[in-house]
């Protein structure tokens, strides 16, 4: 079957093409032709990784790109292709039938159609990629189909910003990836994969000549350089909230399941070109953002907000696993972090559906009217919280441990984030689900079946994605690495045993408090606030990068923008125009020597020639 | 014997005159054909192209006729992997922009035609000339119908302009002309006067004790000026956003898509090709200008409120490229470059077509008086989304081609200063999703209420064939890189990069 995977990533693309050309001819602006493709794609795309699942993996290189060296396109199947594609063709599918119903009778159906078409068939290149240009250049067409769906509601001024902002950020870490690239192929002399990673024990201790780092530091650095733009990673995490502007489906697919998996996913293959100064920077970024989100999504009131925060604290717990070398981990956090979102956000649209408030704080007691949105979130929240039993404690549970092997801070901050998870976690579900029901709850009423229904299915795959833990995974996955990158990891299973009760005992503390304010009212966060005033303050907003940053673009970037344009037209131009006033003034000038009287031009002459006497005389030539 | 290239002479020729004397009788026959004449002269680009891959020795030189014996003039003309790719852009662009032009000029369409065909002898002329003399008189015929073109069928300050750009690039032509007249005169002391290009190349090579070291710089220095003023690298540039922005679009698009890679083509073929060991001197000095314009010009359009005018100084920005291409001495930096005049024109061409579509449509050019677009005009503003997404050069789309070649290329030769210029691909994408969000996406503008979208069929081909092309060479680009590469290889290796 392998050799045939090749046509995974194909049909999408056809998808996209037929409805691009065609979708407005179609039902549901060609939503059936998109379900079909898409389908038959993740059909072909579990039957390889049956096969990948028995140990085969395979790489096909196709076309040479551009008749060069080491531009070989084509694909690659192994184990960590296996598990994205899993992900990224299951849950894309279940998404696309979602949108069935979710996106029924909104006018651009047939964009909304074409691109989630092209965002799937990117998504499937990055992974599937043999080539590291091809994966950047997938890459960039999954930020293309962001930009697009993000703004898919383009007569929002807010959504066209968003949009603006979502690409404009991740272009700042798309530069580093590139450069990245460009400095590998000085080094390598080749963008394939698999000969990049033959080839980098040689360079091991090469000096790049950059600030002291070796080639293999410097390059892995770029392209996780990307990777913090793509996973919204600390500093590059500001788009991912904003992102929300797009329809609900877009959220989970893009913005929880799928999409801000590339940087992850680009982290875990590029993983034998990092070296131990590398991986310490991954784990330093890794562990700032997954503590500074969980801090935001703890005091955020906006329903899709929150979520988006807890998702970048968790994309930042993946970084570190990564990092501190629990490789697995955080791949199978991954993993399970696809589907419970997944979840957590098809839910988050049921709620709006049927509320339309946005306001955790406004909606209240919503199980009663909603019961099977508030099953399968619960579902969700209970594996995204980090308690037992599913894969969300399973996954949190292996990276503390490899955190610990990282040393104390690390451990200590990722106790704290684990803390946060649990508690913002149940203060959204508590907050919207739970207690007396509001006004709002009141005239709610259940999503219908179409809604419903894909909730069911990925409730049942959240419980069982918790599974592979218990099933060789670690070896699995770790299949593809060679053997001199193994010595970088820790292996699961592997930390003091009081690891494990410890944060359980710290979430629980979280539970109970979450439990008592938001669902027992019995005390309010007001006592916390109060405390914490500025603390408080400087979460709520966002610790200031977003100004940061705004200032930046418009003082800094605009200004100088400004001035050199002023400069443009004054100076540069200004000379022009210049030297062209100067020369029809002095040629005005010198047109008045033009009499026309023979007599003036006579004597003229006559000057010269003594002139020029005088000066042969003077020089000798006479 | 007379080829297929002096009939990419004639029939623009023959056909400019005839189209003069038909638009007496009816201005429709004589739009017909204009169009007819400038798809047989691709057509015929297409034949030759096809006969090249079979057997390019054959073409180059393709035919070569003694013109002045006394003075070494021959009338040489012929292509090569370089050259080959400029003709088709021209014969292409040319079609594209006689077809836009349909809807878009309604006065004096009779004297219209008749010089956009003698523009297109002229610019073919400048792509296929072997011979410095005949490369110099069609460089100067492109002047005149373009002073023309802008001066009559342009914008309120059409003159201002076209005598600026007359001005402008005419001094640049004079300095190249005193270059070529030096060589000529040094030339003579190897024992005959001669002006042919593949003649000089080998003097140059076997006599160094003639054409000295100290000789081929001032000579460079002379034609560097000359392709500066047309690429435009920045300081010399500022004929350019005057130049757009009264030209009327048909115009820009050979404007920009044509003209201004003369200036570079002239670089690769009398500057690395002629006096290679200059360039070498001189990369870096090159390789600054290259840069400067790639930053210049792309910080520049974040604060232009004219939407045409932003696409002419982000054309600056582009041509840096092809500068900073040639510098890294490399096959893979001069592919790159090549790729990007090739990339540039089409999606310039395009861009420029919009940017005359928008005027006419939505009334204005000013961004402040635009917004949401593509409510009321879906197709200009899709095709506005894609045209920037291409010039920001989005993968998949000819434009990033170019300029990841370019950097892999320059990376090798001058890493730091590779790493600075690489910011470009944020700034860009700044300018054009800024302008994006502002034009084309938000609640339409008041002044758009009444606007209903009717594109007419000249104009839709016209784009068609450059969003096809441009995605074309975005996914295969190893059809044309297949065309350049043994021509820039050859010249690579006498820059002594591989």
């Amino acid at each position: 079957m392998l050799e045939y995977a090749w046509i995974i990533p194909i049909l999408p693309l056809i998808s996209f093409i037929l409805i691009l050309l065609f979708g407005d001819k179609l039902k549901e602006g060609g939503g059936h032709v998109a379900v079909v493709f898409i389908g038959a794609s993740m059909i072909i795309s579990l039957l390889c990784i049956s096969d990948v699942l028995s140990g085969n993996s395979i790489e096909i290189r196709g076309i040479n790109w551009i008749n060069w060296e080491g531009f070989e396109f084509g694909i690659l199947v192994d184990s960590l292709a296996g598990l994205m594609m899993f992900v990224v063709s299951f849950v894309g599918f279940l998404i696309v039938v979602y949108s069935l119903g979710y996106m029924h009778g909104d006018d651009g159906v047939q964009r909304y159609y074409a691109e989630i078409s092209l965002f799937i068939a990117s998504m499937l290149g990055v992974v599937m990629a043999n080539n590291l240009l091809l994966l950047f250049i997938s890459w960039e067409l999954v930020g293309l189909c962001s930009y697009l769906l993000i703004g898919f509601w383009y007569r929002k001024p807010s959504a066209a910003s968003a949009a603006k902002k979502a690409f404009l950020v991740t272009r700042v870490g798309d530069f580093m990836f590139l450069l990245g690239i460009i400095v590998i192929y000085a080094y390598f002399g080749t963008f394939n994969l698999l000969e990049l990673f033959a080839a980098a024990p040689d360079l091991e201790g090469v000096a790049s000549g950059f600030l002291g780092l070796s080639v293999l530091t410097l390059s892995s650095l770029l392209l996780f350089g990307g990777a913090v733009g793509k996973s919204s990673q600390f500093p590059l995490h500001v788009w991912l909230p904003d992102a929300m502007e797009g329809p609900t489906t877009v959220s989970a697919l893009i913005h929880a399941a799928t999409m801000v998996k590339a940087g992850i996913y680009l982290t875990a293959r590029a993983f034998p070109l990092f070296t131990p100064v590398s991986l310490l920077v991954v784990a330093i970024v890794g562990i700032i953002t997954a503590l500074i989100a969980a801090a935001m999504a703890a005091v955020m009131t906006d329903i899709k907000r929150i979520i988006a925060y807890s998702t970048i604290s968790s994309l930042g717990l993946m970084t570190l696993a990564l990092g501190v070398g629990g490789y697995a981990a955080g791949l199978y956090y991954l993993m399970n972090h696809a589907f419970f979102k997944a979840l957590l956000f098809l839910a988050a649209g049921s709620v709006l559906h049927a509320t339309n408030v946005f306001d955790i704080r406004h909606i209240r007691g919503l199980r009663k009217k909603m019961p099977i949105t508030a099953a399968t979130a619960f579902i969700a929240a209970l594996s995204l919280s980090g308690l037992p039993p599913l894969g969300g404690f399973w996954g949190k549970d292996e990276i503390l441990i490899a955190s610990f092997s990282g040393g104390i801070i690390f451990f200590g901050m990722t106790l704290i984030v684990s803390f946060l998870t649990t508690f913002f976690t149940f203060r959204w579900f508590f907050s919207i689900f739970m207690g007396k029901p509001n006004e709002a709850a009141k005239h709610a009423h259940e999503s219908p079946k179409i809604m419903t229904f894909p909730l069911i299915i990925i409730a049942f795959g959240v419980v069982l994605v918790t599974l592979p833990i218990f099933m060789n995974f670690e070896h699995w996955i770790l299949s593809w690495l060679p053997i001199l990158t193994l010595n970088k990891l820790n292996h699961a299973g592997h930390g003091p045993d009081f690891v494990v009760p410890l944060a359980v005992s710290i979430q629980l503390i979280a539970l109970y408090l979450a439990y008592n304010i938001y669902c027992k009212e019995r005390f309010t966060s007001e006592i916390f606030i109060k405390r914490f005033r500025p603390i408080h303050t400087l979460i709520l907003n966002k610790f200031y990068l977003d100004n940061i940053y705004l200032v930046f673009a418009e003082r800094i970037v605009g200004g100088f923008s400004f001035a050199l344009n002023k400069f443009d037209l004054g100076v540069v131009d200004g000379i022009v125009n210049g030297i062209g006033i100067v020369s029809m003034r002095i040629s005005s000038r010198l047109r008045k020597i033009q009499t026309g009287l023979v007599q003036d031009y006579a004597s003229v002459m006559l000057m010269g020639i003594c002139a020029l006497l005088i000066l042969l005389k003077v020089g000798g030539g006479l | 014997m007379i080829t297929i290239l002096t009939y990419l002479l004639i029939l623009p020729l023959l056909g400019s005159i005839l189209a003069y004397i038909v638009g007496r009788k009816s201005i429709r026959y004589e739009k017909i054909l204009a169009i007819l004449v400038s798809t047989l002269t691709f057509l015929l680009s297409v034949s030759l192209y096809l006969d090249f891959r079979l057997n390019p020795k054959k073409w180059f030189p393709g035919e070569s006729h003694v013109w002045v014996e006394q003075l070494g003039i021959s009338y040489t003309l012929g292509v090569d992997g370089i050259s080959m790719p400029m003709v088709m852009l021209t014969t292409l662009l040319m079609t594209v922009a006689i077809v836009a032009s349909w809807d878009y000029i309604k006065f004096r369409e009779r004297e219209y035609y008749a010089v956009m065909l003698i523009l297109q002898v002229g610019l073919t002329g400048v792509f296929i000339s072997l011979d410095l003399f005949i490369f110099f008189i069609f460089w100067e015929i492109v002047l005149v119908p373009m002073f023309f073109l802008i001066g009559i069928w342009g914008g309120p300050r059409r003159q201002y302009s076209a005598m600026k750009f007359f001005v402008f690039t005419h001094i640049g032509g004079l300095a190249m002309l005193l270059g070529f007249i030096a060589l000529f005169l040094r030339s003579g002391e190897t024992g005959h006067y001669t002006f042919s290009m593949i003649a000089l190349k080998q003097l140059i090579q076997i006599h160094p004790e003639i054409f000295t070291l100290g000789f081929q710089k001032l000579v460079f220095i002379a034609i560097f000026l000359g392709f500066a003023f047309k690429m435009p690298l920045v300081p010399f540039h500022t004929w350019l956003p005057d130049a757009h922005v009264e030209a009327p679009s048909p115009v820009s698009i050979i404007l920009a898509g044509v003209l201004l890679k003369m200036g570079g083509y002239g670089l690769i073929r009398i500057g690395a090709g002629m006096l290679p060991e200059t360039v070498k001197i001189f990369a870096f000095g090159l390789a600054i200008f290259g840069i400067i314009s790639i930053l210049y010009g792309a910080f520049v359009c974040l604060a232009q409120t004219d939407v045409k005018k932003l696409i002419a100084l982000s054309s600056v920005s582009h041509m840096g490229f092809v500068a900073l291409g040639i510098a890294s001495l490399n096959s893979l930096g001069l592919n790159g470059a090549i790729y990007q005049m090739v990339s540039h024109g089409l999606i310039s061409g395009l861009l420029f077509l919009l940017s005359g579509l928008l005027l006419e449509k939505a009334g204005s050019r000013e961004i402040p008086s635009l917004s949401g677009i593509v409510k009321k005009l879906p197709i200009i503003g899709w095709v506005l989304v894609f045209a920037s997404l291409a010039s920001l050069g989005l993968p998949g789309l000819s434009g990033f081609v170019a300029e990841i070649i370019v950097f892999l290329g320059a990376y090798k030769t001058y890493n730091l200063l590779t790493i600075i210029t690489v910011t470009v691909i944020v700034i860009t994408a700044a300018y054009y999703t800024w302008m994006l969000q502002r034009i084309v996406f938000g609640q339409p503008h008041n002044r758009l209420k009444e606007v209903k979208e009717h594109i007419h069929w000249s104009e839709s081909i016209s784009m068609a064939v450059l969003i096809i092309l441009i995605i074309f060479l975005g996914i295969y680009p190893a059809w044309l890189l297949n065309l350049i590469g043994d021509s820039s290889g050859a010249i690579a290796n006498l820059l002594g990069g591989g």
